[in-house]
C-alpha cells in the first residue's frame, strides 16, 4: 500500500463531459452525502499546502494529514466558517433533516418540574406561564434541519481500507480526474502548478497554493 | 431548567448553535435577504451544546431573564419579566415562552446576487485569516465557476 502522500489528484476540466459519475461515486464512498460538484469541472477540496480553512477553524477541526485536509467530524460544529474561507469554494454543505428523539424534545421534561417549583413558590402573578407551558408542549419541534458541512478527504479510509485510489479518479470514464504518482506526474504538477498560480493572479488571490 | 440567552452584539449569525441544539430549541430561518436565529424556550436539562461550540461566546445560558431584557431591550421579554429585578426568584418557567430573535441581513453575492452570509461572519472570517481573502464576497458556486473559468482562458 503506498502511502497518502505519495499520490495526487489531478483534474483536467477540458476532459470533463458533465456525466456526474464523481458525485455517485463519492455518494457511494461517504454513505449517501457527495464531496464532488460538478460546476463545468469537477469541484473538491484541493487539499492546499497552506489551508485557510485550517486558519479559520476555531476548533481545530480541520488538520493536514499525510498532505491531505481531512475535517474531523467529532469536531465540527458546522458553523460554515471554513466554507466562506475556502477561495475554491470546495467545502460543501448539505441541509438534512434529523428527527428530535422524544427524550430530548424541548419541553417534555417541564410538567412535572414546573409543579415542585410552582408548590415551592406559590405566584400569584404569575399565571401566564402555565397557559403558555401547554402551548409550548404543542408546538415543540419534531425535527431540526442541520446544514452539515463535508469536504473532500481524499477517500483516506477507503485507502487505509484495501490501498485503494479514491472513487472519483476510479469513476470518471473519460480521465477528467486523473489519480498519478507525484514522482511519475512531475511535469504535470509543474503545469498544474502553474495553472493554479495564474489562477491566483487572475483572481486576486494569495497565500493558498494547491 | 435554563434558559439561552444569545447576545446580539456578540453573535456572527453562523448557524453553529442551531446545529448543536439536541432539543430542536435553537432554529434557523432563511429567507432570500435575512437569516434569522430563534431561540423559542428554554432548555430542559443541563445540556450546554449551543454555548460550546459558539466561536464568539455570544450565548449565556443561565437563570437570567432579566439579563435577557437587558440585552434586547423591553421589546423581547413579557412586561412581568423585565419589572422583576430579582432572577433568582423568578419561577423556571416565566421564560418557556421567551422567544428571542437575532435577525441578521444576507450579504449578496457581488456577482450572481444570491445570499452569502451574514455580514458579522465574512468579518469575522476576514479577521482570523492571515492573508485578505478577495472572494469573501462570492458565493460558492461563483467562486467554483470562476475558478474553471480562470483556467480555460489561458
Amino acid at each position: 500500500m503506498q502511502s497518502m502522500a505519495s499520490w495526487k489528484i489531478f483534474i483536467n476540466p477540458e476532459r470533463c463531459i458533465g456525466c456526474h459519475a464523481c458525485e455517485m461515486a463519492c455518494e457511494q464512498t461517504h454513505g449517501g452525502i457527495s464531496n464532488i460538484k460538478v460546476q463545468c469541472a469537477p469541484v473538491f477540496c484541493r487539499h492546499c499546502e497552506v489551508p485557510p480553512c485550517v486558519t479559520v477553524c476555531y476548533r481545530n477541526a480541520i488538520e493536514m494529514r499525510n498532505g491531505k485536509i481531512l475535517l474531523i467530524k467529532d469536531l465540527c460544529t458546522n458553523c460554515g466558517i471554513c466554507v466562506f474561507a475556502c477561495p475554491f469554494g470546495a467545502i460543501m454543505t448539505t441541509t438534512i433533516t434529523r428527527q428530535i428523539e422524544p427524550g430530548k424534545k424541548a419541553h417534555s421534561a417541564v410538567p412535572c418540574h414546573f409543579e415542585a417549583r410552582s408548590a415551592e413558590e406559590p405566584h400569584t402573578e404569575h399565571e401566564k406561564p402555565k397557559r403558555s407551558l401547554a402551548d409550548a408542549r404543542d408546538d415543540t419541534p419534531r425535527e431540526r434541519q442541520i446544514v452539515l458541512v463535508h469536504k473532500c478527504d481524499g477517500c483516506l479510509e477507503r485507502a487505509e481500507a484495501s490501498g485503494a485510489r479514491p472513487a472519483c479518479a476510479a469513476t470518471c470514464p473519460s480521465g477528467a480526474i486523473e489519480c498519478k504518482d507525484i514522482a511519475q506526474a512531475s511535469s504535470l504538477k509543474r503545469i498544474r502548478t502553474y495553472e493554479v498560480h495564474l489562477v491566483t493572479h487572475l483572481t486576486h488571490r494569495e497565500g493558498t497554493s494547491p | 431548567m435554563k434558559g439561552i440567552l444569545i447576545s446580539k452584539d456578540l453573535c456572527i449569525g453562523c448557524r453553529a448553535c442551531a446545529s448543536a441544539c439536541e432539543h430542536g430549541i435553537i432554529q434557523i430561518e432563511e429567507t432570500k435577504e435575512f437569516r434569522k436565529i430563534i431561540v423559542s424556550g428554554s432548555c430542559p436539562d443541563e445540556c450546554e451544546n449551543c454555548k460550546d461550540v459558539c466561536p464568539t461566546e455570544a450565548i449565556k445560558i443561565g437563570e437570567g431573564v432579566v439579563s435577557s431584557c437587558q440585552l434586547f431591550g423591553a421589546g423581547t421579554g413579557s412586561a412581568s419579566t423585565c419589572s422583576s429585578r430579582n432572577e433568582n426568584q423568578l419561577p423556571a418557567a416565566i421564560k418557556l415562552r421567551e422567544r428571542q430573535e437575532v435577525l441578521f441581513r444576507l450579504t449578496l453575492c457581488r456577482r450572481c446576487g444570491m445570499p452569502i452570509a451574514p455580514e458579522a461572519m465574512l468579518n469575522f472570517i476576514s479577521r482570523r485569516m492571515t492573508q485578505p481573502l478577495f472572494e469573501l464576497d462570492l458565493c460558492i458556486t461563483c467562486r467554483q465557476q470562476l475558478m474553471w473559468e480562470a483556467i480555460r482562458k489561458r
